[in-house]
């Protein structure tokens, strides 16, 4: 099952990662502590999770507390700060448990991403069927 | 031609870069070089052995004194933009 909230208010760019990561812990494919480490990334090393504008892929190491592959939505229902006046609207969080098993994944969301009418979709979030079938397409489900 | 795509762990990012930046070397028919995905821990070390390092616009100041020719990328998702970098650097 899809893994999506739409309409989260959040108004940091910390509180829509924690909204994206919450998504996992619920499910118990992350512990509550690789939300944090998701955050710690990205003060760390800046926005460069921001993928293209609107989009950011939050993510830690797998050993910060990975226990499935998977992946969540949160789209905002106002675009967020990531940091240097990128914006960020849709926020995806990612759980890798090594470096090979997620690379599908990631390429089947490269190209979910890089058609701007998806995109467009996706940061409208009004559909949430056809929004789950975007990210269970992006799983191979 | 050894190219290198750095993120700040090596494992998201990174590995949408180094897939697009596969299908951009496909799109502009070069041929023969190897890429890979790492984080910047590794980045030092692997990418001296690199020719093209290619990163975010974030993380190059991270990455200053890696002795390749280091290529910031704005939108890694954007394969018409890594088409064009690749195209400058190689052809």
């Amino acid at each position: 099952m899809a893994l999506i909230r739409l309409g989260v208010s959040s108004s940091t760019w910390q509180e829509a990662i924690a909204a994206a990561g919450e998504l996992l812990v619920d499910a118990g494919h992350v512990k509550s502590e690789y939300v944090q480490a998701m955050a710690r990334v990205v003060e760390e090393l800046g926005p460069y999770i921001v993928l293209i504008d609107g989009f950011a892929l939050a993510h830690a190491r797998p050993s910060d507390g990975v226990l499935e592959n998977s992946i969540s939505l949160a789209v905002l229902d106002r675009a967020v700060d990531f940091g240097g006046g990128k914006m960020v609207g849709c926020v995806f969080a990612l759980a890798a448990k090594d470096h090979e098993s997620h690379i599908e994944t990631l390429g089947r969301l490269a190209e979910l991403l890089s058609d701007e009418q998806t995109r467009n979709s996706l940061l409208n979030g009004g559909d949430s069927a056809h929004i789950e079938g975007l990210l269970e397409g992006v799983l191979g489900e | 031609m050894r190219i290198v795509a750095v993120c700040g762990l090596g494992y998201g990012t990174s590995v949408i870069l180094k897939n697009n930046i596969e299908k951009a070397l496909l799109a502009i028919d070069y041929e023969g070089a190897t890429v890979e995905a790492v984080g910047v821990a590794e980045a030092r070390q692997i990418g001296a052995l690199a020719n093209i390092v290619m990163t975010t616009e974030e993380l190059v100041p991270i990455l200053g004194g890696i002795n390749a020719e280091i290529i910031p990328i704005r939108h890694v998702i954007d394969i018409d933009e890594i088409k064009k970098a690749l195209t400058k650097a190689l052809l």
